[in-house]
């Protein structure tokens, strides 16, 4: 009984510390990050491109295939 | 990593989840992503553009108006000949969206503060003008969708529906939350997918508290990759194929399954490999095209979720550093941007950082890049269903089965690789009729298939990181052959992919 209390209290106590490293990178470490001005050049020239870095297929991407691009 | 690691069993589906007269995982995913398809193309007809038919085609605007004398002068026959063809004829792609677009959303990208991304920014070409509106909406319908989505799923396999009502907005919730760090300004443009942060979220809570039980029920990783997968079918379409004529093609489809079958001959080979579905998982999404490779294939030879989140995680790394250094080897060693966009399209892995490097090649550059990625996108489909096959003949037999018939073959096959082709070549079929056909695949995609296949991988790698522990991904690390497998592979991709995008952009067809 003392094991899985120890235990659980041991999880939570990882969780929290999980949780306050991803807060400090999400909202402190990376907003900073993204000021630097090599890394806010190439995020405005994606915005202003209108490109989707984040795209896992080429649906995602806010592009259109060439003219004639379909087989018919 | 040892061999009673490779042997553990790898579905692993919890006790109270084995359907007992319901219908398998496999034939769920299929039947369920079929039908979404069906029900999407039909949505979308009853909101067609009134001046489209099958027979429209999209012709050039004349460039000067033809004078009022001229058209007097043209006698009744031929005035009634070009009325029949302009009835026919449009100038501009008419703009058709599914009325339920829209309805599905996602969060929008944030800069310091994680509450930005609950409103979704978009400026309107034309005027550059900037709106806002809240993401909360769009993110309520797609829980609704999935929800609805996987309860049809459950339903099917008879497994109780009222446990994973009560766990499924849990797993959703984490989603949301992989998908509000994957939309921080800095990760987005570094193409660090939302797969790799659900995956950690996932991984997060399964390695400190641990996932609870009455979660359970909602954690279905392998159901939902598999009906995304039955969706992304829908995205395949073959007629994108002869997008940049041959040399597209021979870039594309030629190099890619040689530097994917070499890779995995090399990794069994010379680095022995001892896992056969890692091999081929990372030779895949190195070859083809990054994170959708690798989940189509992973599925297909039914590998292991480290194995998965560990391809995953080998693939978004390489992808970063390519994304930043392709593009200037290409302007430094000032090749032409028909070749170094094609360079580029065949060997960085995801398809928007092919976007991002090529854009520093100009329009033309850019332009062959990403049409590149795109016709190799479309490879996936027949990947999956050759990885399939090759498994289910020749990887996946025991010792007392070393002969399999058709009737084993049809036994052991992962059946919702058909619903991913029958999806793939029904709207190929559509989609190669007419410009209608186009059109109509297009609304359906964008506007209901395409948001739920990304919430459906996303709740998938949720999942896979809430059944994952830290100490299984620990083996693979260990022999460090993944990662060589990755960077020897890549660098035959570089090099043969260079070879002949030089020799069909450069040489042969270079007009």
């Amino acid at each position: 009984m003392m094991t899985k209390l120890k235990r659980s209290q041991s999880g939570l106590l990882k969780l929290s510390l999980w949780v306050v490293a991803l807060v400090f990178i999400w909202c402190v470490a990376l907003p900073r990050f993204a000021q630097l001005k090599p890394i806010r050049q190439h995020i405005d020239t994606m915005h202003a491109n209108d490109i989707n870095v984040g795209a896992m297929f080429y649906t995602e991407l806010e592009w259109q295939p060439p003219p004639g691009a379909a087989w018919r | 990593m040892n061999d009673s690691k490779v042997d553990e069993p790898r579905a692993e589906v919890n006790d109270q989840q084995v359907p007992r007269d319901g219908l398998t995982e496999d034939w769920t995913a299929g039947v369920v992503g079929l039908c979404i398809v069906l029900v999407s193309l039909a949505i979308c007809l009853a909101t067609k553009p009134g001046n489209l038919n099958w027979s429209t085609r999209l012709v050039k605007a004349p460039a000067v108006a033809t004078p009022a004398s001229e058209v007097a002068q043209v006698s009744d026959t031929s005035a009634e000949s070009t009325a029949d063809s302009t009835a026919d004829t449009i100038t501009e792609k008419p703009k058709w969206n599914a009325w339920v677009k829209g309805w599905i959303g996602k969060v929008g990208q944030w800069k310091q503060s994680p509450v930005e991304a609950m409103t979704l920014t978009s400026t309107d070409k034309k005027t550059s003008e900037k709106s806002a509106k809240p993401a909360l909406p769009g993110i309520f319908g797609a829980l609704i969708a999935t929800l609805l989505v996987g309860l049809f799923a459950v339903a099917l396999q008879r497994l109780p529906l009222s446990n994973f009502v009560i766990a499924f907005p849990f797993v959703f919730l984490l989603a949301v939350l992989a998908y509000v760090m994957a939309k921080q300004e800095a990760i987005e443009s570094s193409n660090l997918e939302y797969a790799l942060w659900a995956l950690l979220v996932g991984m997060v809570i399964c390695n400190t508290v641990g996932t609870p039980k009455w979660l359970k029920p909602a954690v279905r990783g392998e159901l939902f990759i598999k009906i995304g997968l039955v969706l992304l079918g829908a995205e395949v379409l073959f007629g994108r194929l002869l997008a940049l004529g041959v040399p597209g093609v021979f870039v594309a489809w030629v190099v890619t399954p040689v530097v994917l079958i070499s890779t995995c001959i090399f990794g069994q080979r010379v680095l022995k490999m001892e896992s056969k579905s890692l091999n081929i998982v990372i030779s895949a999404d190195m070859s083809v095209c990054g994170v959708s490779a690798a989940i189509a294939t992973a599925a297909a030879c039914k590998a292991k979720k480290e194995e998965l989140s560990l391809a995953i995680g080998l693939s978004l790394a390489f992808t970063v550093i390519m994304m930043v250094v392709m593009p200037r080897v290409v302007l430094a060693l000032d090749l032409d941007p028909r070749v170094g966009g094609a360079w580029i399209g065949g060997t960085i892995d995801s398809t928007g950082a092919v976007a991002a490097a090529g854009e520093a090649l100009g329009k033309v550059g850019s332009d062959i890049a990403v049409t590149v990625k795109m016709i190799q996108n479309i490879l996936i489909g027949i990947v999956a269903f050759a990885v399939a096959i090759y498994w289910t003949k020749f990887v996946d037999t025991t010792a007392s089965t070393p002969a399999v018939g058709v009737s084993e073959i049809w036994k052991r096959f992962p059946k919702f690789v058909l619903g991913f082709i029958t999806a793939s070549i029904v709207c190929s079929l559509i989609f190669a009729a007419s410009l209608f056909g186009e059109l109509w695949v297009d609304a359906s995609t964008a506007g209901i298939t395409k948001p739920i296949r990304e919430w459906m991988f996303c709740l998938a790698f949720v999942c896979l990181g809430l059944d994952t522990n830290f100490k299984q991904l620990l083996p693979y690390f260990r022999s460090g052959k993944p990662l060589l497998l990755y960077v020897c592979g890549q660098a035959l991709n570089i090099l043969l992919t260079f070879i002949m995008a030089y020799l069909m952009f450069g040489v042969l067809f270079k007009e």
